[in-house]
């Protein structure tokens, strides 16, 4: 038994004796406060469930807001001591516990028979993104099977990260042509500079580099992280190598007063490879990208967006001088990073899904509210207004109207309004 | 992790203690009260189905019933005061007018 099982039985069973004592109670602010106490209870049973917004809004306005209402009303009627209960409906009571003991046992059998365990949520659909870093090739079209998801990419340009559906693809990368409206590649049946076969998996998300030369294109696939972050204030880092006919890379986060402080966060990286998935805190970094100890490439106050997974693909530089020659000069590209979610049940994910999914039914229970909190003033001043209206009609000002015509309904109404026993007040 | 299953056994037997107490009880005040239990009960089932599905749309709808018994409060509670002031009672059985 796990300490968290624990924990559920002991507050349940505080949860299902507030509710009793709240029923059996004679006295109607005792069972207000058992309420206060269950609610209570259901808010820790949300924190458990991994819904602490929530958790948080049920204290304020349930065991708050509208439990101080109900404390309001019953103390503004004086009815803390609630009467024995007529015996008009005794029956009623033998009978109410008799269907909810069978409808209890409904839900036990259901439940026992039901195997919720078993339920299992639908799978994430993949994600993937596309990056072009092949330094003087030409721009591309990238097709999955006969679906355009890259269009136009030049080197050094990436698309966001997309959805896809899991199963497997063709992958299929075409020259982009340049001309007003070009034909579709597949129905024209021009030859791709590189054909491959793609599985895409559930749950996983990937970035897609197309890396290598000109003339020898390849695709290399690095896993992205867009789950959410444990600790704010932090980001993710991969280094790829992408950097043709060059050996391994040393990936060196620099200390720039103190040489002995450096920290090698990946080591030996061939072409082709992906680094460990580095997770950094924000600031300012100083990397230093080394071959057998020669500098390679030097990048100087480094810093990312919080929550992001970085890329940073070492990649050569086009040189333009030499057209289609391979290119050796070392560069890097970092594509925009992707914002990873949001935790579950978090403040920021209800919020955005409020304000995306359910708008529509946001604005109902906004628009119901404000009829409410009308019809509930109305309700409440009805009465003062018809004591206003009877006071208008007796007034001495109204009378003296009326008596000077002889004969008149308003008079004679106002006439059986007043008490009998109250004198008229008029001198006259 | 506990399982789902306890959090439905339990959500269903708060909301029978509501039923109970709408059916039993015969103060206005009271049966609001258990009206408000029966609510908690579904949306502490809500909340652990949403966790089951890993799908947040049961915690928003959970908001929108807290909402909505916000607002019910505050219209029954009016109506109470209303009833109190014309009958000087608020047992439900008295409340005849309408031959029920």
């Amino acid at each position: 038994m796990t300490f968290e099982l624990v924990l559920f039985i002991v507050v349940a069973a505080v949860a299902i004796f507030s509710a009793a004592f709240m029923l059996i109670s004679r006295n109607a602010v005792h069972s207000a406060l058992f309420l206060v106490v269950n609610l209570l209870c259901v808010a820790f049973f949300y924190l458990m469930l991994s819904a602490p917004f929530l958790a948080m809004v049920q204290i304020t306005v349930y065991a708050g807001a509208i439990m101080v209402l109900f404390m309001f009303v019953i103390m503004l009627l004086g009815s803390e001591r609630l009467g024995g209960g007529t015996a008009k409906y005794g029956w009623l009571a033998s009978g109410a516990v008799a269907l909810t003991t069978i409808f209890l046992v409904v839900v036990f059998i259901a439940v026992a028979q039901g195997q919720l365990g078993a339920l299992q949520p639908q799978p994430q659909p993949p994600q993937a993104r596309f990056i072009h870093a092949v330094a003087n090739a030409p721009a591309v079209d990238i097709y999955l099977n006969d679906q355009r998801v890259a269009a136009d990419l030049s080197y050094g340009e990436s698309t966001g990260v997309q959805r896809l559906l899991a199963g497997n693809y063709n992958l299929l990368i075409f020259a982009a042509c340049a001309e007003a409206d070009c034909p579709n590649p597949l129905e024209a049946g021009v030859a791709p500079l590189v054909a491959l076969p793609l599985t895409l998996e559930p749950e996983r998300a990937t970035a897609y580099i197309v890396a290598g030369t000109p003339d020898d294109l390849r695709l290399l696939s690095v896993p992205l992280d867009l789950s959410p972050f444990v600790e704010e204030n932090t980001f993710r880092l991969t280094v790829v190598h992408a950097l043709p006919n060059f050996g391994a890379l040393n990936f060196i986060q620099q200390d720039l007063g103190d040489p002995s402080r450096n920290v090698v966060l990946a080591a030996d990286l061939s072409f082709g490879e992906a680094s460990e998935m580095l997770t950094l805190g924000r600031g300012s970094y100083d990397f230093l990208v080394e071959n057998l100890g020669n500098r390679v490439l030097a990048l100087r106050e480094y810093s990312a967006r919080n929550r992001t997974h970085e890329l940073l693909i070492i990649s050569a530089a086009p040189v333009p001088a030499v057209a289609g020659a391979p290119s050796t000069r070392p560069d890097y590209i970092r594509p925009a990073a992707p914002l990873a979610a949001h935790a579950f049940g978090s403040p920021q994910q209800i919020g955005i899904e409020m304000l995306t999914t359910y708008l529509l039914p946001f604005q109902l229970v906004a628009l119901m509210l404000l009829a409410t909190m009308v019809g509930a003033i109305i309700l409440t001043r009805e009465e003062v207004i018809k004591r206003e209206r009877k006071r208008l009609v007796v007034s001495p000002a109204i009378r003296r109207i009326n008596r000077a015509i002889p004969i008149n309904v308003t008079a004679s109404r106002a006439e059986k309004v007043l008490p009998s026993g109250e004198a008229e007040p008029s001198a006259d | 992790m506990v399982a789902t299953e306890y959090f439905v056994v339990l959500s269903a037997v708060l909301f029978i203690m509501g039923v109970l107490g709408v059916l039993v009880r015969r103060n206005a005040i009271m049966i609001f009260m258990s009206v408000e239990l029966m609510l908690n009960a579904a949306n502490l089932a809500l909340v652990a189905f949403a966790q089951q599905w890993n799908n947040v749309g049961g915690q928003l709808i959970v908001f929108f019933v807290i909402t909505i018994a916000a607002a019910e409060v505050a219209v029954g509670l009016a109506l109470i005061v209303a009833i109190f002031r014309t009958k000087k009672s608020i047992d439900i059985d008295e409340l005849n007018a309408m031959q029920g």
